[in-house]
């Protein structure tokens, strides 16, 4: 699951580039969101979306989206839409995370911190809990573990005293105890890539994707040559589309196909 | 009770408190709230999950879920814990695997259903996956050796990434719709319908559509259900041309040497001429 840190800008976005990047449900849920924040009503909402499904090439006659479509406008107005520039880690957070020995485990204490500050802002409480399968979590923070290794790094951080196992026995998520109050040390602005973000602390080479903004390691550092300018996902997409992208530079904008 | 209703017969329901926890909870009497919770009929048993699907989904879940809480914890698998022995099991432990048998959403208790269930589950374990590792398939069988474009191969794939993103959104739009399978069924006909169309304008032949068709799906490890939908006659006939015109089909024998419930067989070739195809 991919969190947008920004939906209503994301929507918005999406809305002017006539696009469905994160699949039909998520983003026409999104956008309803945005709707409802600047003010229309359910009626509104729907017909504002079927014009949007139409614009992006969808058919919203079709019994099956117009359900798509119809879930989404109900589900956008019970939930609020999350408006967040960055989410702050404090100096004691940054403090703590710093004295865990093993490299890989601070980031994946990060992207729990930040996943548990995501959420508590998403519902409005204060309980610190991480909502994220562990898979997405350890994808964020830039680690690859099999199940096992997964699992063992969370009984690290638990012995650790930094986080806490739901009670019952079929509960995943997990709850972080080092939230702590204070100056701002560093805000997590993407939700993609957390652990990159973290380690660009200490220097090394990384490089910001020009098409989806996507911060990355740059593997050739030591090599001699041009520094790389997209992501791998974005120039694999330039890569095979690139006689289309020059024929018609309207419609890709600044190449914003992927993001 | 349910289909004795449809049936027209009148029958009595039974109390809530014999299958409904909540119900049981509010009987006053404490003898008799304990005689109902030690037989309390409220899970459904473990073989029934091969009946519905949904309960072996929540059952799958559960002991997903309780399975990666236990490597976390102790650092071993639930089998492996019901394993050590409960005197030099810890507290913890203890009151984990207690838990997850109080939890569990089917009853897998010693009954013969469960007993038979449980002996097919263990001859059939990892039966299909060691037979596909023995015998590498080859798709080109089904092929009759029809040259293509590349730009006509292009155009196919892109449909088939189109053909399986439609399939997902139909699927999540039943599910969030809770339609039943015969809409399901439906609209799935519809789609191949539209794709049919989409695919003879790319390749009006359906010789050399079936080629590309099987390239697209079966160099992939994903689904290979966009060939079979579109062109399975064509695959068909192509099977029968490459066996050289022959059906093998099995014949009831009594010297035969296949055995199956209690009979003999034995296969028997036909050969079948252009003008009977």
């Amino acid at each position: 699951m991919n969190i947008i840190l920004n939906e209503y800008e994301w929507a918005d976005r999406m809305l002017t580039e006539k696009r469905m990047d994160s699949g039909m449900y998520k983003t026409l849920l999104l956008v309803a969101k945005k709707y409802y924040v600047d003010g229309y009503n359910s009626t509104q909402v729907t017909k504002l979306l079927t014009q949007f499904m139409v614009e992006c090439g969808k058919n919203p006659n079709i019994q099956r989206e117009y359900a798509i479509m119809e879930s989404a406008v109900k589900r956008a107005k019970k939930y609020p839409c999350i408006r967040l520039d960055g989410i702050p880690i404090t100096k004691p957070e940054l403090d703590t995370i710093d004295s865990i020995e093993q490299p890989t485990l601070r980031r994946v204490a990060l992207a729990m911190l930040c996943d548990a500050k995501y959420w508590d802002y998403a519902k409005g409480i204060d309980a610190h809990w991480t909502v994220s399968s562990d898979r997405d979590i350890v994808k964020m923070a830039n680690v690859s573990a099999r199940f096992a290794s997964q699992c063992s790094m969370y009984a690290e951080l638990r012995d650790l005293g930094l986080i806490e196992f739901a009670k019952k026995v079929d509960n995943v998520n997990v709850r972080v105890l080092f939230m702590q109050p204070g100056e701002t040390a560093f805000t997590v602005t993407d939700f993609r890539n957390i652990g990159y973000q973290y380690l660009q602390r200490f220097g090394g080479s990384y490089y910001v994707c020009e098409n989806c903004g996507v911060l990355n390691k740059n593997l050739n550092a030591n090599k001699k040559g041009r520094p790389r300018k997209y992501c791998p996902e974005c120039a694999t997409f330039l890569h095979s589309n690139w006689r289309e992208i020059l024929k018609n530079p309207d419609k890709f904008g600044e190449f914003k196909t992927l993001a | 009770m349910s289909i004795d209703k449809a049936k027209g017969i009148i029958a009595k329901p039974m109390p809530r408190e014999w299958y409904d926890v909540h119900s049981l909870k509010s009987i006053e009497d404490e003898e008799t709230r304990k005689l109902y919770s030690s037989i309390i009929a409220c899970k459904k048993p473990y073989f029934m999950q091969y009946i519905y699907p949904s309960l072996a989904k929540q059952y799958l879940q559960y002991t997903k879920n309780a399975n990666k809480n236990c490597m976390r914890e102790f650092g071993i698998q639930i089998p492996e814990l019901m394993r050590i022995p409960e005197e030099e099991r810890t507290e913890r432990q203890s009151e984990f695997l207690f838990f997850y048998n109080e939890r569990i959403p089917v009853g897998d208790h010693a009954c013969v259903m469960n007993k038979i269930c449980h002996r097919f589950e263990e001859e059939f374990d990892g039966f299909i996956r060691a037979r596909t590792k023995e015998i590498e398939f080859d798709y080109t069988i089904m092929k009759s050796g029809a040259e293509y474009l590349t730009n006509q191969f292009k155009a196919v794939s892109s449909l088939y990434s189109e053909y399986s993103q439609r399939v997902k959104d139909i699927a999540l739009a039943t599910k969030l719709d809770k339609t039943d399978d015969d809409e399901l069924t439906l609209a799935l006909d519809r789609l191949k319908e539209a794709f049919c169309n989409k695919l003879s304008l790319i390749c009006p032949d359906p010789n050399v559509l079936c080629e590309i068709l099987l390239d697209v799906c079966y160099t992939k490890g994903s689904t290979k259900r966009f060939v079979w939908d579109m062109c399975s006659d064509q695959i068909i006939h192509n099977l029968f041309i490459n066996a050289g015109r022959c059906i093998h089909f099995p014949t009831r024998d009594e010297e035969g040497d296949i055995s199956y419930r209690g009979d003999n067989f034995s296969i028997r070739e036909l050969r079948v001429e252009d003008t009977e195809v």
